[in-house]
């Protein structure tokens, strides 16, 4: 993926983050979007509960929010971050984001990284199962 | 390398690249001199058949752009319920193009460089 492509696809994915957060806070559920592992069969994927998470750690409940995901309040702390790094970037024409995004992806391929991040998201999974999501 | 060959590379591996990439392909392969060649064989390619299978099964939890070697989408697509539910549907009719495209840029690292 090139620079552009991934700068214009993270703006456009946090700004869609930010808009589903604000449409849950006005609770218009009857929008046909949502965890379609959810929907087909009926067990929570290791990100359900996000947007729940991310709106009660923004409530102050910082404890309660962890507790119901805590992958949600990282999403949600990238969802932030991420889109000011990006137009940073695009402001001053560097590509600082573009060469850490590469970087980490190399990271992350690592034998050993990968098999912690793995294990990680599947603990959080059998986690989020349980508290039935 | 000889035409016969570069046709039944063609033949063999055409299913993995896009249509519109197999004329250029074909060219560059026929300027391609043999101690290249040999290495044409080592490449594993990665099939889309099988990245759409896995994208309509697995899509939601990002296992599709794991797999053809996207991680880092991978990941956004893991942390955001595989982007709404949306970018689920969407990479159904993505994936196939996504997973062509990454084996063109896997035949050209091992071509070294533009054909």
């Amino acid at each position: 993926m090139g620079k552009n492509k991934l700068y214009w696809f993270v703006l456009l994915l946090s700004l869609a983050g930010l808009i589903w957060v604000i449409i849950h806070q006005i609770e218009f559920s009857w929008i046909p979007a949502g965890c379609l592992f959810h929907k087909v069969t009926g067990i929570a994927c290791p990100a359900c509960g996000s947007t729940r998470a991310a709106v009660t750690f923004l409530q102050g409940n910082y404890l309660e929010g962890l507790l119901i995901n805590p992958l949600g309040i990282f999403t949600a702390l990238l969802a932030v971050l991420l889109p000011v790094w990006v137009c940073i970037d695009l402001l001053l024409k560097k590509e600082s984001f573009y060469l850490f995004f590469k970087k980490a992806e190399r990271f992350i391929c690592r034998k050993g990284v990968a098999s912690i991040f793995i294990l990680l998201v599947i603990v959080n999974w059998l986690w989020n199962i349980s508290k039935n999501l | 390398m000889d035409a016969q060959r570069v046709d039944t590379f063609i033949m063999i591996y055409g299913k993995f690249f896009e249509s519109h990439d197999l004329p250029a392909i074909r060219e560059r392969l026929l300027s391609l001199d043999d101690s290249q060649a040999s290495a044409l064989s080592m490449i594993q390619y990665h099939d889309p058949t099988t990245s759409i299978i896995v994208s309509i099964l697995a899509g939601s939890l990002g296992i599709d752009r794991f797999i053809i070697g996207d991680v880092g989408l991978g990941v956004g697509k893991l942390l955001t319920c595989g982007g709404f539910g949306i970018w689920t549907i969407v990479d159904w009719f993505l994936i196939q193009a996504a997973t062509r495209d990454k084996n063109k840029q896997k035949l050209l690292s091992v071509l070294g460089g533009y054909y």
